[in-house]
C-alpha cells in the first residue's frame, strides 16, 4: 500500500509544482495517474521513489516512509523511469545479473524468471547484446523484465506504454492485471486514456500539482456528462481547472 | 562541388569546436569561463618559456638549428596521435555523417569535407604547440620577414600529411571488415597499435635524451640524428624545414606539393571506391551480426551486492570505447611511461655512467624527498577521470542511484573503491621506480611511503567524488561531453595545488625530524582530513543535500 500524505513540492520558493497531495494506492488496485504536460505525474512519481525530496508531508510504502526509512521502503517499490536509456554499456543479461545482485536474488529463481520474463517479452534472444544496440522499446522491456524480477509490493511505472509495440502492451496490461490480482500495487502514469479506461480500477487526473479527480472510470462518467469518451471527459476536467 | 565541400566542413568543424565553448556567441569574444580558454593559456605560457629556455641553451652551443628539427618531430608526433584518435569518429562514427548521408552529396564531397574538418582541428593544435616556438626561433635568429611567410606556408602545409596518410590507412583497414567488425572492436585495435607506436617512439627519445654519455657535444648530436631520422621518415618535414632554413625554398615546396598531389590522388582513388560503403558498412554491423543466444546457467551467478556494484562500475568504464579511451587509457599510459622512463634511467644511462650513478647512489631518503615523493603521487592521481566522472558517466541512469535499496553512504564508498584502486596501483608503480632509480632507498622505504600515498590517492577521490555527486553532467548526448565539458575538473587542479602547498609548508616543520616519523605525522594529518569530509559527507546525506542534484 502507498499512502501519499499531504505531499508539497516546489522548485521555484513560493511556486508549489506539487500542492498538498493526498492519495492512498491499496493492495490489489491498478490506479491510472492522468494529467496534462507539467502537470506534476513524473515529480510525484519521483518523490514516490525517493529520488526527489519532500517539501511538506509525506509518503508512506507499505507502512514504511520514503523520508525516515528510505532503506526499508526503497525495497517494496519497483520502478519503470520515463526513459529507459539506461545502462546502456551493459549488455542485457549484465544489467538483469546487476539487478539480481543489488536485490540479492537467489541463482535458481534468477534462472527461472529471466526466462520467463523474456520468452514473455521476446527478449532472450537479444539478452547477449549490448543494450545500446536495442531499439527504445527493447529498452523499456529489459527495464521491466528487471523491475518484475525482484517482485516488488509496489510497482510504479512512469509512462510504460511508449516506445512499445502492441503485443508488448497487450503482455504489460495482463502482467499489471495479474501483478494487481496477487496483491500488489500497481500505480502508472498514462497519456493514453484508453488504457487507463481499459485497464485501471481507478484513475486520478492531476494538474497544475492539484488531485481534480479521484475514482473509478464509472464515477467520472457519472460526474461528466453520460455516454462520453475518456477522452472529452479528460479535456472538460482539464478545462474546467 | 567546392561549395558544398566547405559548407559541409563548417558545419562538421562548427559541431568539434562548439564543445569546448571557447567563444562567447552572445558576447562575440573569448568565453573566459571556459576551462579550456585557461588550459590554452596555460599551455602557452609553459611553451613560450619551454621553448625559450631551450633556445637560449642551444644558442650557447650555437646550435640553433636542432630546435626546428626537434619542434616539427614532436608536433608530428603530437599531430599522429591526435588525428588518429579523431581519424576513425570523423570519418565514419561522428553522428553528422550519418545525417549528411540522407543528402545527395558526392563521396569526394563528403570525404574531402572530413578531411578539411580534421584539417582546421590540427590547425589548432598547430596554434598551440608549433606558433609560439617559430616565432620565438624567428626572433632568437633574427630571421628577415621571409622566414615568416615561410613558417606560414609550413603551418598550412604540415597537417596535411598526417591527415591524408591516416585517412589513406583508415580507408583501407575499414575495406578489412572481416577483420575489424564494430566500432569497440576498432578503437580497441587501435588503442593498442597506439599504445606500441608511442612506447617505441619513446624508447627512442629516452635513449636519445638520457644520453648514455652527458658529453654534450655527443648528445647533441645523438638528439639531432634521431629527429632528422624521424623526420625524414615523414617525408615532408625536412623539406619543411629546409624551406624556413632558406635552403632551396622553391625545389621543396614543389617537392611537399608533389608528396601532396600524390597522397590526394591516392586518397580520391580509394575514397571513391570505398568511403561510402565503409560507412554504410559501419552502420548496418549491429542489425546483420550472428546472434549468441545467452547460457543463463552460465551468465547467472549471485553476487555480493558490494562485489557487483564495483563491477558493474569497472564495465562502465573497460566497457565503454571512448571512456576506456580518455579515463583508462592515459592511466596505463602513465604507468608504462613511468617505468620505462625508470628502467630506461637505470640500466641504459646509469649502467653507461659511472659518475651518474655514484651520484644517484649517495642520494639518500630525506623529509624533502618524502614530501617530492607524495606530491609527484597527487600529481598523478590528478589525472585520474575516474571519481571525478563516477556520477556523470552514468547519465540519466544515475537516478538508480537514488531508488535502489542500498544506503547512500555505502554507496558513495562502492563508488569510491575504483578510483581507489587504480590509485593504489599507480602508487606502487611510482614506488618501484623509485625504488629502482635511487639505488639507495630501501624497501622498508617503499613499504612506509605505500600507505601515505594510498591515504592521499583515497582522499583525491574521495573529494572529487563529492564533487562529481554535487555538480553532475548528467544530460549528455554523447560520452565525449563527460569528460570534455567537465568543469569540475578546476577541483582536482585545485587540490593537488592545495596538497603540493601544504607539503611545501610540512617540510619546513619536519625538516630536522626521523622521516618515519614525519610520514605516520603526514599519514595521520591526511586521515584526518578523509576523517572529516567524511563527516561532511554523512551530514549532506542526512540533510538531504549531497544527491539533490541528481535528478
Amino acid at each position: 500500500m502507498i499512502e501519499i500524505k499531504n505531499v508539497s513540492k516546489s522548485y521555484i520558493k513560493g511556486a508549489k509544482i506539487i500542492d498538498n497531495l493526498n492519495l492512498e494506492i491499496k493492495d490489489g488496485e491498478i490506479l491510472g495517474f492522468l494529467g496534462p504536460n507539467g502537470a506534476g505525474k513524473t515529480t510525484v512519481i519521483k518523490m514516490m521513489t525517493g529520488i526527489l525530496e519532500i517539501d511538506e508531508g509525506d509518503i508512506l510504502v507499505d507502512g514504511k516512509s520514503i523520508k525516515d526509512e528510505p532503506y526499508e521502503a526503497k525495497k517494496n517499490i519497483g520502478l519503470i523511469p520515463d526513459s529507459p536509456d539506461m545502462f546502456l554499456n551493459l549488455k542485457g543479461i549484465e544489467y538483469l545479473n546487476f539487478i539480481g545482485d543489488i536485490y540479492q536474488i537467489e541463482n535458481s529463481e534468477r534462472i527461472k524468471k529471466i526466462k520467463e520474463l523474456s520468452e514473455k517479452f521476446d527478449m532472450y534472444d537479444a539478452l547477449n547484446e549490448k543494450i545500446e544496440s536495442y531499439s527504445h522499446g527493447m529498452r523499456q522491456k529489459i527495464i521491466i523484465i528487471g523491475v518484475l524480477l525482484h517482485e516488488p509490493k509496489n510497482w510504479i511505472l512512469d509512462e510504460p506504454i511508449t516506445g512499445l509495440d502492441p503485443k508488448a502492451i497487450y503482455d504489460l496490461k495482463i502482467m499489471m492485471k495479474e501483478y494487481a490480482k496477487k496483491g500488489n500495487v500497481v500505480f502508472f502514469s498514462t497519456h493514453i486514456l484508453e488504457v487507463a479506461e481499459n485497464l485501471c480500477d481507478r484513475v486520478v487526473i492531476i494538474n497544475k500539482g492539484k488531485i481534480l479527480f479521484l475514482g473509478n472510470i464509472n464515477e467520472l462518467k457519472e460526474k461528466m456528462k453520460e455516454n462520453t469518451s475518456l477522452e472529452e471527459l479528460f479535456m472538460e476536467i482539464i478545462e474546467d481547472d | 562541388m567546392i561549395k558544398n565541400i566547405i559548407l559541409l566542413t563548417k558545419i562538421s568543424t562548427r559541431n568539434a569546436f562548439e564543445k569546448f565553448r571557447i567563444f562567447d556567441k552572445n558576447k562575440k569574444t573569448i568565453n573566459k569561463k571556459s576551462i579550456y580558454v585557461w588550459l590554452i593559456l596555460v599551455v602557452l605560457i609553459a611553451i613560450t618559456y619551454l621553448s625559450n629556455e631551450i633556445l637560449n641553451t642551444l644558442e650557447d652551443y650555437g646550435q640553433t638549428n636542432i630546435f626546428l628539427d626537434g619542434i616539427f618531430t614532436i608536433i608530428m608526433i603530437i599531430m599522429f596521435m591526435q588525428i588518429i584518435i579523431s581519424c576513425m569518429n570523423i570519418l565514419y562514427f561522428s553522428k553528422d555523417v550519418e545525417y549528411f548521408l540522407m543528402f545527395p552529396i558526392k563521396t569526394k564531397e563528403l570525404l574531402l569535407s572530413r578531411i578539411c574538418t580534421m584539417l582546421n582541428i590540427s590547425y589548432l593544435t598547430e596554434g598551440i604547440f608549433l606558433l609560439i616556438p617559430l616565432i620565438l626561433y624567428g626572433i632568437s635568429t633574427m630571421a628577415s620577414y621571409t622566414y615568416y611567410v615561410s613558417a606560414i606556408i609550413a603551418i598550412l602545409l604540415l597537417p596535411m600529411f598526417p591527415v591524408i596518410l591516416v585517412s589513406i590507412v583508415f580507408l583501407i583497414i575499414m575495406k578489412l571488415k572481416k577483420q575489424i567488425k564494430n566500432k569497440n572492436q576498432f578503437q580497441m585495435i587501435v588503442t593498442v597499435l597506439f599504445i606500441g607506436i608511442v612506447l617505441l617512439l619513446e624508447v627512442l627519445f629516452i635513449r636519445g635524451i638520457i644520453f648514455p654519455n652527458v658529453n654534450y657535444q655527443e648528445m647533441e648530436s645523438g638528439l639531432e640524428t634521431i629527429f632528422t631520422n624521424i623526420n625524414a621518415s615523414m617525408l615532408i618535414v625536412n623539406p619543411l624545414i629546409n624551406i624556413l632554413e632558406k635552403n632551396n625554398v622553391l625545389i621543396n615546396i614543389f617537392k611537399v606539393l608533389g608528396i601532396y598531389a600524390i597522397m590526394y590522388i591516392i586518397l580520391i582513388c580509394i575514397g571513391n571506391k570505398v568511403y561510402i560503403n565503409n560507412i554504410l558498412k559501419t552502420k548496418g554491423y549491429i542489425k546483420s551480426k550472428i546472434k549468441k543466444k545467452v547460457d543463463l546457467e552460465k551468465s547467472c551467478k549471485l553476487q555480493k551486492v558490494s562485489k557487483a556494484y564495483i563491477k558493474n562500475d569497472f564495465k562502465n568504464l573497460f566497457g565503454n570505447t571512448t571512456f576506456f579511451m580518455q579515463i583508462m587509457y592515459p592511466i596505463c599510459m602513465t604507468m608504462i611511461t613511468i617505468l620505462v622512463i625508470a628502467f630506461a634511467f637505470r640500466f641504459v644511462s646509469m649502467a653507461s655512467n659511472q659518475e651518474l650513478y655514484d651520484l644517484i647512489a649517495s642520494l639518500h631518503l630525506t623529509v624533502e624527498g618524502v614530501c617530492v615523493i607524495i606530491a609527484l603521487a597527487q600529481i598523478l592521481f590528478s589525472f585520474i577521470n575516474i571519481s571525478i566522472s563516477a556520477i556523470s558517466r552514468q547519465g540519466k541512469s544515475a537516478i538508480f542511484m537514488k531508488y535502489i535499496p542500498i544506503d547512500f553512504y555505502k554507496q558513495i564508498w562502492l563508488k569510491n573503491m575504483p578510483q581507489s584502486i587504480i590509485s593504489t596501483m599507480i602508487s606502487i608503480v611510482l614506488l618501484i621506480a623509485i625504488k629502482i632509480v635511487f639505488i639507495s632507498v630501501t624497501w622498508i622505504n617503499v613499504l612506509c611511503l605505500l600507505p601515505i600515498c594510498i591515504i592521499i590517492g583515497i582522499l583525491n577521490s574521495y573529494i572529487m567524488l563529492i564533487v562529481d555527486i554535487k555538480r553532475p553532467i548528467m544530460n549528455w548526448n554523447t560520452e565525449i561531453e563527460v569528460l570534455k565539458q567537465n568543469g569540475n575538473k578546476v577541483f582536482q587542479y585545485v587540490w593537488t595545488i592545495v596538497v603540493i602547498l601544504s607539503l611545501m609548508y610540512s617540510y619546513n616543520i619536519f625538516e630536522n625530524v626521523n622521516i618515519y616519523i614525519a610520514i605516520l605525522i603526514l599519514s595521520i594529518l591526511f586521515t584526518l582530513v578523509l576523517w572529516i569530509f567524511n563527516i561532511y559527507v554523512k551530514k549532506q546525506i542526512k540533510n538531504n543535500k549531497l544527491f539533490k542534484n541528481i535528478i
